[in-house]
């Protein structure tokens, strides 16, 4: 029996236009056929098009945990607005037919069974066998490159810092682009992306607002420098060549982990439950991709996770847009990429949904940190390092929300108290505004999702309040 | 600790990061901080850290500058980052909240798509996008409140493309930013620029709704230091906060203005139309000539017995001009005005000169009035002058006047009988009106002087009581040219019963069935009659005479009603037509016959009209009426 929500359809829509582009399709009653199987496993239809003949779409759901969709039009979208139709047809209660399985589907079923098989024995068979084999003189030849690129990157923050930041002008400014692109040979994006970043901010109008967050960039890249070289020299005396899998010194330096990676290196973690707080999309300049950026709370571990998708400024039209997710995630494998930070980075591949109960939104509220204290000692431990992240986000449990003067202050319930104030990063933040308009109940005894600030120029410590979770829902403040 | 030294030292690497870390090399500035954070690191081996490496900066050769300069900013920045403050010191107060209900999360594709549309500049798409948001209920989500307000700010007001919709900013300001209610005042007082044009001219009016009085201040400040635009939504805000008075001198200066638009002007005359002090009254006989249509009003308001003075003045000094065989434009223009102005004011003089305008110039029989200040007064049936004055007094509506009024019948060959005839219906008893006034009836499909009085009791004569209540609108049922607030209340019960016979002869049927009685027999068979072989629901004549049978009491009034109703298309009703108010007439049914009322129901497919025939089905059960 097939169980279709419209969450699960915008969670595997490519973007929102095709969405909208699906429902579109009801609305021009564009469906000419809707037929279900007999066992529910599968609805097809055709739909027309501009094309002579009309659009034979299904979406098989003989495996709920991968549905596969299919379609006869010319679309690169998977799925594409008329499978995304069909199924907005299907929730909508349109008259679905009962009828036989079409041939093709039954063979692309057969094909799929096949290679699910071959893919378990492969899995198990490279189980027993022994690891993969990796070409170590072409390894050790790209660590030697890295160190290079490393040493070029070094060379450019010295510069910068010689002349001094006044001097950067229009010409200065190109030369840096050259560099910048330069070191994308040397396979260090990560560095590539922080001296565009630099870039960014000194070509940009209100220098003077930006000297502190440049000379901090300049100080990371300084010490990713000389931290990375030092690691990469350690490892290629290593004769195996080995990863590190404890810090996030390699994926600061660019490494696109992959799942067999982490796995392997222990970074899993089964059967997970995630909730999702906050969502947002941001484009980045100095990475020239689009950022889907959310943060979920592991059901089990009560740990506050990001995940990141990435999507290059040039690709993102064919790429799928991540959105906000409204039900329980579960997935059997949940990757964790490697670090020490507050907040780490994890991953998923399959995944099933569940709705949200009662009981969920307790143990959120339950894992909630509670001393103020402790965080923002844990906080300052983070942020004092130089290659940390900046900003770590918690969920902190409050006794009370309320204003002094004209700020926002949470307080726990020791009377420890955090300044909330509103990130610029986010375009669409103004949670302190709409705070007035909750109900009275939000204003003691909640949780909060908080993103940590700290502004150098006047030495304070605040939190971007983000969510706020209650015992019937989750406010989501910012997007 | 104490961190403002360090904060100093942050300073200064910030500085020397613009100028090159070279210049760190034997630096004044470092070396004056040096022994004072060497005496803070006394206590303190990471300040001692920092004081090390400052010195090992300030001594540096050149080509060690950069990783010293480095060392030092990682390890100022680290302390920096451990010492970086939290507490937030004072009382901690509850918010006042004014909570919005019913709000939702949208997911973020939702979110940017209409914050894409509400940012644009302006695009093809724009508004539907944002009229397709607001019918899919997608502001009901707070987070896109600021968003809307922002758009709304930046907004060029650009149309949909359909030609009848609103601007962009006009929809936001009716449809979306009105209905938050009272919760979005502090944004828009901390959003709202004084010196905007048209948006915050829109947000001052909302503030203005939702917070009345509170915002004194804000509106003083927009009225004095605001843009044009705000001034205006700013006088009308003051007119019901502050006396006049405390705004007197700006409101003068914007009338006399020449830059301040005409709708500005006419709001500030209209704030001042209550004051009777000279240099109002002044400010506004100076403007009769170079405002006329916007002080027009507002002298019309003001009691001032100056104005008054001015008012008979001009108008005795104009009625030479008009006299002239060809009256210059200028002159009618300005005594339309004058008669417009006198509307309403009872001083004895301005009476007496509309009484004596009447009675003695002729020629303002033969004169129009001006268009436009025809259409201001909606003075939409007085011809002339003296109609337009008959009107006035008429209104005035005193028994001296309705006598003066009644006896001008055959004034200029009957010009004013119709107001006659009215003042008459108000000030002689029924047999005198029939005897003076049933000649003209019974010849009113020969003469002209007949068709008016005829006219005009269509206007007056009216069901009585008991059948118009069971209506919510009657003047929607007897929708000829009735109209409650035309010059008085009809009167009530100043008929004589001769007439009911007259209007039968005649065959005005729509008209003798409102005199309809069950003391006249022959009524209630011409009645019948007249409802022809279809009669329906849907049909105005129907309802006219089932509504004068329902007055003559007639026995089998409701076997009618149900048989009418049974053979009605209820299809046909339509809740934008007048046949949606002619259903009410149900209501005279008992409830017997409720059950011809659902069958009816159950057979209409539009639901306004069927959730109506439900109300009348309770209405009856209930017996309201």
């Amino acid at each position: 029996m097939i169980k279709i929500t419209e969450e699960f359809i915008n969670s595997v829509a490519p973007n929102n236009s095709a969405v909208q582009n699906g429902l579109g399709l009801i609305k021009k009653n564009s469906f000419v056929k809707l037929f279900k199987s007999e066992d529910e496993t599968i609805i097809f239809g055709e739909c027309s098009g501009s094309g002579k003949s009309n659009y034979i779409t299904s979406a098989d759901f003989i495996n709920p945990e991968a549905a596969v969709f299919r379609c006869t039009c010319p679309s690169r979208q998977i799925p594409c607005k008329h499978s995304i139709g069909l199924m907005y047809a299907y929730i909508k209660g349109k008259d679905f037919d009962t009828a036989e399985i079409p041939e093709d589907v039954l063979s692309k079923r057969e094909k799929i069974e096949k290679r699910e098989t071959k893919k378990s024995e492969t899995v198990e068979s490279d189980k027993k066998a022994a690891p993969k084999k990796v070409n170590k003189s072409a390894l050790s030849k790209k660590i030697k490159t890295q160190i290079d690129g490393l040493e070029l990157a070094e060379k450019i923050t010295k510069d910068i810092l010689r002349s001094g930041l006044g001097a950067v002008d229009a010409k200065a400014i190109q030369i840096l682009e050259d560099q910048a692109k330069q070191l994308g040979n040397y396979f260090l994006p990560g560095v590539q992306t922080l001296l565009r970043k630099i870039i960014f901010n000194l070509s940009s109008k209100q220098k003077e607002d930006i000297y502190t967050d440049v000379l901090n960039d300049i100080i990371a890249l300084s010490s990713l420098s000389k931290k990375g070289k030092d690691y990469l020299a350690k490892r290629l005396e290593d004769p195996e060549l080995t990863i590190d899998s404890k810090t996030n010194l390699e994926e600061t330096l660019g490494h696109a982990w992959l799942l067999d990676e982490l796995k392997a290196s222990g970074l899993v973690e089964e059967n997970a439950e995630l909730v999702q707080l906050f969502f947002t999309s941001f484009s980045s300049e100095e990475r020239k991709e689009y950022v889907d950026y959310g943060l979920w709370i592991n059901l089990h571990t009560g740990k506050i996770n990001r995940t990141l998708n990435y999507r290059p400024f040039r690709a993102a039209k064919h790429m799928k847009e991540e959105d906000s997710f409204f039900s329980v995630l579960q997935t059997k494998e949940l990757y964790t990429y490697p670090g020490e930070d507050i907040c780490p980075r994890i991953r998923w591949e399959d995944f099933s949904m569940r709705d949200l109960s009662k009981d969920d939104y307790t143990s959120i509220k339950n894992f909630a940190r509670k001393s103020y204290a402790e965080v923002i000692k844990e906080v300052k431990n983070q942020i004092k390092n130089t290659l940390s992240d900046k900003h770590p986000e918690m969920l902190l449990a409050y006794s009370k929300l309320g204003k002094i003067d004209d700020n926002y202050v949470i307080e726990d319930a020791s009377g420890k108290r955090l300044l909330l104030k509103d990130s610029f990063e986010y375009a669409n933040s103004a949670a302190c505004d709409l705070l007035p308009l909750l109900n009275p109940e939000v204003f003691s005894n909640q949780a909060i999702l908080v993103r940590f600030e700290c502004d150098l120029d006047s030495g304070k410590l605040f939190v971007n309040p983000l969510s706020i979770i209650t015992d019937s829902e989750i406010i989501r403040l910012v997007y | 600790m104490n961190i403002s030294l360090l904060i100093d030292l942050q300073k200064e690497i910030k500085r020397l990061t613009l100028a090159g870390c070279e210049l760190a090399i034997d630096d004044f500035s470092l070396k004056k901080l040096l022994p004072q954070i060497k005496k803070l690191g006394d206590g303190s081996p990471v300040i001692l850290k920092i004081a090390q490496a400052l010195e090992k900066l300030i001594t540096s050769k050149p080509n060690e500058a950069f990783d010293n300069f480095i060392e030092l900013s990682k390890v100022l920045n680290a302390i920096l980052y451990i010492q970086c403050e939290t507490e937030i010191k004072g009382e901690l107060n509850a918010v006042e909240c004014t909570p919005i209900d019913g709000s939702i999360y949208l997911p973020y594709s939702q979110l940017k798509a209409i914050t894409k549309a509400l940012s644009a500049r302006s695009s093809q798409d724009r508004y539907e996008i944002i009229q397709q948001g607001y019918e899919d209920g997608v502001f009901k989500d707070i987070r896109l409140i600021k968003a809307v307000i922002k758009a709304m700010d930046a907004s060029n007001f650009e149309k949909g493309l359909n030609p009848f919709s609103l601007d962009v900013g006009s929809f936001i300001y009716n449809n979306i930013l009105s209905k938050y209610g009272e919760s979005i005042l502090p944004l828009l007082v901390n959003t709202l620029n004084i010196k905007g044009k048209k948006s915050q001219a829109y947000k001052l009016q909302l503030i203005n709704m939702y917070g009345g009085d509170k915002y004194k201040e804000l509106y003083l400040n927009a009225l004095y230091n605001g843009s044009m635009e705000i001034k205006l939504p700013a006088i009308r805000a003051l007119t019901s906060c502050i006396s006049v008075e405390e705004i007197k001198d700006v409101l003068i200066d914007i009338c006399k203005s020449k830059n301040a638009a005409d709708n500005l002007k006419q709001v500030a005359y209209s704030a001042l139309a209550k004051d009777t002090s000279l240099a109002t009254s002044k400010l506004f006989i100076s403007a009769f000539n170079d405002d006329l249509y916007l002080v027009i009003d507002a002298i019309r308001a003001n009691p001032s017995p100056k104005l008054s003075e001015f008012l008979v003045g001009k108008g005795t000094e104009l009625l030479k001009t008009l006299a002239m065989e060809d009256p210059p434009y200028e002159a009618i223009r300005k005594f339309s005005a004058i008669i417009y102005c006198m509307e309403g004011k009872t001083d004895s003089n301005i009476i007496d000169f509309l009484k004596n305008s009447l009675t003695s110039k002729s020629y303002l029989t033969k004169l129009a009035l001006d268009t436009r200040v025809k259409e201001m007064a909606g003075y939409y049936k007085v011809g002339s002058f003296a109609k337009a004055i008959a009107y006035i007094l008429l209104k005035l509506g005193s028994d001296e006047l309705h006598k003066f009024v009644a006896s001008l019948k055959d004034l200029n060959n009957n010009h004013l009988i119709e107001y006659a005839f009215e003042a008459a219906v108000k000030s002689q008893s029924a047999e005198e009106l029939y005897i003076n006034y049933n000649d003209y009836i019974r010849n009113s499909k020969k003469t002209f002087a007949g068709r008016q009085v005829l006219d005009r009791m269509y206007r007056l004569a009216v069901f009585n009581e008991k059948i118009t209540m069971i209506f919510l609108d009657i003047s929607k049922v007897i929708h000829y040219p009735y109209e409650s607030s035309y010059i008085g209340k009809p009167p009530k019960n100043t008929w004589d019963k001769r007439w009911l016979d007259i209007l039968i002869d005649l065959d005005e049927a729509d008209l003798a069935c409102r005199f309809a009685s069950k003391d006249n027999k022959n009524c209630i068979q011409y009645m019948l009659d007249k409802l022809g072989k279809e009669p329906s629901l849907t049909k105005q004549r129907t309802i006219h005479m089932l509504l004068g049978l329902a007055q003559a009491e007639y026995s089998d009034l409701n076997n009618l009603i149900a048989n009418i109703l049974y053979n009605t298309d209820t299809t046909n009703i339509r809740i934008d037509h007048y046949t949606y108010s002619y259903i009410d007439i149900l209501k005279l049914l008992p409830a017997a016959y409720i059950k011809n009322i659902e069958e009816a129901a159950a057979k209409n497919v539009h639901k306004f009209v069927n959730a109506k025939l439900r109300q009348i089905i309770d209405c009856i059960k209930t017996k309201n009426i």
